[in-house]
């Protein structure tokens, strides 16, 4: 579930690059304190930022999208996101990338909506429910997922996932958990899939190697007058604009906001000592457990691995359903297999555990494979391993956050400081899912599972997210509460508006790509009635 | 998963292997059985030879729940634990008098236990507390002593 490491554009990819710089501003060949008016002004090139302002294209509205790297990644831009890790480790540099496409340059490309709990105010889970329910986003989840490439979606359609692989997919026996499907983005990159669509506009400006230095507000704050943007050889410029949208992701939207304090002393729209706060991750287990099963027929297809059908991937997952969480006061997870080899009795086991997965399969093989299947089976084969994998959800914390460092980046502005903390709610909460799914698996016959016990106590001193970064910039309808309104305009400030993750008030367990490119189509339709 | 057609690796040719390698366990130095000749092999319960698995598996398993679990260092009790979890289920107990429907029983039995969230974590697996019984049965068979 974890995204991967960067990829390195390949030569068609680099051909595309080379065209693309052409036809955009490079802001290093300006004039210095060149001025760009706009009527919107995006800071920021990733998912969200691209998602939106492509809704402006072919339209009266003048748009200046401002990037921070150019068509490919270069390190001293990329050094720009490094910074300081003060809770759990975590690389704040390589859980992002700083150029055109932002980081659905490395997105895995996994897609699924948030579940409709994952919206609600829940008592059990302090500072939870968005200003709106699923159903409001569901249009822009449609639209959405046209832009990842994964139409026509099919998340909770069992009967259609079985009708293609020709599997029955089982139920649940315990009325802990349920199936979903998680489809796969090819995975868009944004910056490759849309550059030239963008460079084609003519009312899109995309400028690049421009970063935003400062967000100029006036009037205590409440109305954003420019941008300051500076490149890394040391040009100024400036871009005025009626309205401005930050889109540069979960962790630098706060950073941004926190930086432009020429007016508020506290930053921008940080009235209320609340933006950098409620920094959530999904803590990823990643191989928490695994899984052996004698007989592979009894775990379909779409759960071990990727199912093509109908032009894109699909894969199932083990969610816990709706009633068990609000029965049991928990969090929301997803759980997916892998599988990952398989054992003969001729063959020595050849890793740490493998010995005792064999011994488990030998030992148990009178639950786990009837007479039938086994006398069909080469006689050697003793069973299968997969790798288990979870993604949690977390309780939004107020310390959980992200504040500036004393250290400077290359345009002598602090760095961020991530201080990422879990608590237990998150802990145990994880840890009765991970029990789900030993009675799910066990009371269906499927196999036996090892967990290595590593969160009986504690969390561990290594936790893995998915650079997936939310809560920093929070949605609520009250100012003492949130960062942005429901329309995601920033509380406090006329103008200025956020797009991405940062929003999520909640976080759910399904990667947020979907959902922030959803909110930015929705934020995009709402400018486009505030500006005529 | 549902719908599944249970058979059961209790035929007699399984059996058979099966207690011929326990007795070969037995013998064998490496389980230390010194009190091997002690061993009443015809208190073994049919259910109990019909079990399919490779028997060092079995023992490895059995044995680490008995570490464990070192109150229940019985073969008596330990039987009497499975049966009675066998007889709570309908056809079970005495009624069963088939190997084939005890085994069954047996699978209903450790399948209820996974349902109702009845297990044990031994040498880093979840096992039903019955399953794991059985492999401890074996082991307690095999080393009376242990």
């Amino acid at each position: 579930m974890r995204d991967p490491a960067p990829v390195s554009g390949d030569q068609s990819g680099s051909r595309l690059s080379r065209r693309l710089l052409t036809m955009f501003i490079d802001a290093r060949s300006l004039p210095d304190l060149s001025r760009f008016e706009a009527d919107v002004a995006i800071i920021g090139a990733g998912p969200a930022g691209i998602s939106l302002a492509r809704l402006f294209d072919d339209s009266p509205t003048r748009v200046c999208l401002i990037e921070s790297g150019g068509v490919q990644p270069e390190a001293p831009t990329q050094a720009l996101y490094d910074g300081e890790s003060a809770g759990i480790a975590y690389p704040v540099i390589a859980h992002r990338l700083r150029f055109l496409g932002g980081s659905s340059n490395h997105w895995g490309g996994f897609c699924r909506p948030l579940d409709a709990i994952d919206f609600e105010q829940r008592d059990w889970v302090p500072h939870s429910g968005w200003p709106f329910g699923r159903e409001t986003l569901l249009p822009y989840y449609e639209r959405a997922c046209d832009l990842v490439e994964i139409t026509p979606p099919r998340f909770d359609d069992k009967a259609y996932w079985e009708r293609v692989t020709g599997e029955p997919l089982p139920d649940s026996v315990t009325g802990r958990m349920q199936v979903r499907f998680v489809h796969f983005s090819p995975p868009t990159h944004f910056g490759e899939r849309y550059g030239s669509e963008l460079a084609a506009s003519r009312n899109i400006d995309v400028l690049l190697n421009a970063n935003v230095v400062n967000i100029a507000a006036v009037g205590e704050g409440r109305h954003v007058e420019h941008l300051q943007l500076q490149t890394l050889s040391g040009l100024r410029h400036r871009v005025s604009a009626r309205v401005y949208v930050l889109a540069t992701g979960g962790l630098e939207n706060a950073r941004m906001m926190l930086l432009s304090n020429d007016s508020m002393p506290a930053g921008l729209g940080n009235l209320h000592d609340l933006v950098g706060r409620f920094f959530m991750e999904h803590p990823h287990l990643s191989g928490f457990a695994e899984l052996v099963v004698a007989d592979i027929l009894r775990l379909p297809g779409i759960y071990r691995t990727r199912v093509y059908a109908d032009g894109r991937y699909a894969t199932a997952a083990f969610n816990p359903s709706e009633s068990f969480l609000r029965d049991r006061h928990l969090l929301n997870c997803t759980f997916m297999a892998g599988q990952a080899g398989d054992y003969h009795s001729n063959v020595a086991p050849n890793w740490e555990r493998a010995g005792s997965h064999k011994a488990m399969l030998e030992a148990a093989r009178h639950f786990l494979i009837d007479d039938r299947r086994a006398a069909i089976l080469p006689s050697t084969l003793l069973g299968h391993w997969l790798g288990l994998g979870c993604a949690c959800e977390q309780v939004p914390n107020p310390d959980s956050r992200v504040t500036l460092s004393a250290q400077r980046d290359a345009l002598g502005l602090q760095k961020l400081r991530l201080d990422w903390r879990l608590t237990e709610q998150d802990r145990l909460s994880a840890l009765e899912h991970m029990r789900s799914l030993v009675m799910e698996i066990g009371a269906l016959d499927i196999g036996r599972v090892f967990d290595s016990g590593e969160y009986d106590d504690a969390w561990p001193e290594i936790v893995g997210g998915g650079s997936h970064h939310m809560g920093t910039t929070r949605m609520h309808d009250d100012p003492r509460q949130g960062v942005v309104d429901p329309s995601c305009k920033v509380h406090g400030v006329d103008n200025l508006f956020v797009a991405g993750s940062s929003v999520f008030p909640t976080g759910g367990a399904s990667n947020p790509t979907l959902t922030l490119i959803a909110l930015a189509l929705r934020l995009g339709d709402h400018l486009k009635s505030l500006l005529g | 998963m549902n719908g599944h057609v249970y058979s059961i690796t209790g035929g007699d040719v399984s059996r058979r292997d099966f207690l011929l390698a326990l007795l070969g366990l037995l013998a064998a130095p490496a389980v230390g059985i010194g009190a091997a000749g002690t061993v009443p092999m015809h208190d073994l319960p049919p259910w109990l030879a019909a079990i399919s698995g490779r028997p060092e598996a079995v023992l490895h398993f059995g044995t680490a729940y008995l570490q464990q679990y070192p109150e229940e260092r019985d073969r008596k009790a330990i039987i009497a634990a499975i049966e009675s979890r066998m007889a709570d289920l309908p056809g079970g107990g005495a009624a069963a008098d088939c190997t084939l429907d005890q085994l069954l029983i047996l699978q209903g039995v450790v399948r209820g236990e996974y349902l109702r969230g009845e297990f044990v974590r031994i040498a880093g697996w979840s096992l039903s507390r019955t399953e794991a019984r059985i492999y401890a049965a074996v082991a307690l068979w095999s080393a009376p002593d242990q």
